[in-house]
């Protein structure tokens, strides 16, 4: 067992090793494209009918040109409804990030960008007290907004996004007549949706194409 | 007598650490450098009033002067308020990096850290027949000091800020801060241009 964990540690370590001796200074290249980044994100879910909710998950980016990037994310949000029922969110999608400004790179830290895209949206409403009593729907979403890269060091960022989430399905609704609580679909799609505001960290791990 | 001798030994044990941190001032804060600790760690919950301990550990890796990633842990190990705690347990990973503000060998930093807890609330507690185990996303903020005495090992301190939420059979604000204090470990990986 104990020479189990130091083996572990060991490999950790090398790992980090492995990480660091990347640094956070790149070659320079002549397009930006083709960088791909990593990394993790919090998100704030506001103005959703069910209340507002905490989120984490993560991310990849890859970069298709000097003002044009992609996002590609999963989300995990709970939300509690009025203390009542547990209202979770997962999202898996992508975004297309256009940056309004040219060369905003590192040395210069603020990079916005405007970010429109699409997501697979799951929602899954629980009775806190009966978790037999729930419902869950899986459907589809777009989101847009503004958002602006902070460049820390030439490999690392952190990003701040605030964008509307539009789904396009039937939602799940928490029926509370004062007695009972249960969960109902929507007949007809009522495109409610949550502003999103997202803080992710970022760290380009390697350039695809090199220009 | 004993006093004394306590005395002339806490000053040989200072003396011999101001030589070291004199001595091995240049370029311990660097690229490369990594650093550990395991440690207890008390937090005070607001929804509850509750004081909690941690077994917190973590492991930072330096990309370079300034900025650091991370990785934590939180063990549950108690309520320190009560005999019988609200939370079976409540354990917690998080990841993030800092930004980090060094002169010499002091290391002041800030650090966002999103994260997940594991928690599962106490039945008997909390007056219900069973309880189920929910993963619950969390978001903190951590504010920090570390000394590094030397190549080996530095003083930390550090509190963080929790907010989330736990939203399995009754609702409980996850929003704590948590303290964490100690003596870390510190190892240079990569040689000093």
């Amino acid at each position: 067992m104990k020479s189990k964990i130091l083996f572990l540690l060991f490999v950790a370590l090398l790992c980090i090793q492995g990480s660091l001796r990347g640094q956070d200074t790149i070659p320079k290249y002549k397009s930006h494209a083709g960088w791909v980044s990593l990394g993790g994100r919090s998100t704030l879910s506001l103005f959703d009918s069910d209340g507002k909710g905490i989120g984490t998950g993560g991310q990849f980016r890859v970069q298709l040109s000097n003002r044009v990037n992609t996002d590609w994310f999963a989300d995990y949000i709970s939300i509690n409804v009025n203390d009542k029922v547990r209202s979770e969110y997962i999202h898996i999608g992508w975004s297309v990030l256009y940056y309004v400004f040219n060369n905003r790179q590192h040395p210069k830290i603020v990079q916005p960008y405007i970010v429109a895209g699409h997501c697979f949206d799951y929602n899954k409403k629980t009775v806190l007290l009966q978790p037999g009593i729930n419902k869950d729907r899986w459907g589809s979403a777009v989101q847009a907004g503004i958002g602006s890269h902070f460049n820390l060091t030439e490999r690392f960022d952190i990003s701040l996004t605030c964008q509307y989430m539009i789904h396009l399905t039937n939602e799940l609704e928490v029926e509370d007549d004062g007695t009972t609580v249960d969960i109902v679909e929507h007949k007809n799609s009522s495109l409610e949706g949550h502003l999103l505001t997202t803080v992710s960290l970022n760290y380009k791990i390697a350039k695809l194409w090199k220009k | 007598m004993e006093k004394v001798k306590a005395t002339r030994f806490t000053l040989i044990v200072l003396l011999f650490v101001q030589v070291r941190v004199h001595a091995q001032q240049a370029d311990i804060i660097r690229p490369g450098l990594i650093r550990a600790q395991l440690t207890i760690s008390p937090s005070y919950m607001f929804g509850d009033k509750h004081t909690y301990f941690y077994l917190h550990g973590n492991l930072e890796g330096f990309l370079n002067k300034k900025i650091s990633v991370v990785g934590e842990t939180y063990y549950y190990l108690g309520d320190q308020t009560s005999n019988n705690s609200k939370y079976e347990y409540n354990h917690s990973v998080f990841f993030g990096l800092s930004r980090h503000f060094t002169k010499k060998n002091n290391d002041l930093y800030i650090g966002l850290q999103p994260g997940i807890s594991l928690t599962k609330l106490n039945a008997n507690e909390n007056n219900l027949t069973s309880t189920s185990v929910g993963v619950n996303p969390l978001f903190s903020t951590v504010v920090g000091y570390n000394f590094f005495v030397n190549r080996v090992f530095h003083f930390f301190v550090q509190t963080r800020f929790i907010t989330g939420e736990h939203n399995y059979d009754i609702h409980q604000s996850l929003t704590e801060l948590r303290f964490s204090a100690g003596l870390g470990f510190n190892l240079n990986m990569l040689k000093a241009k």
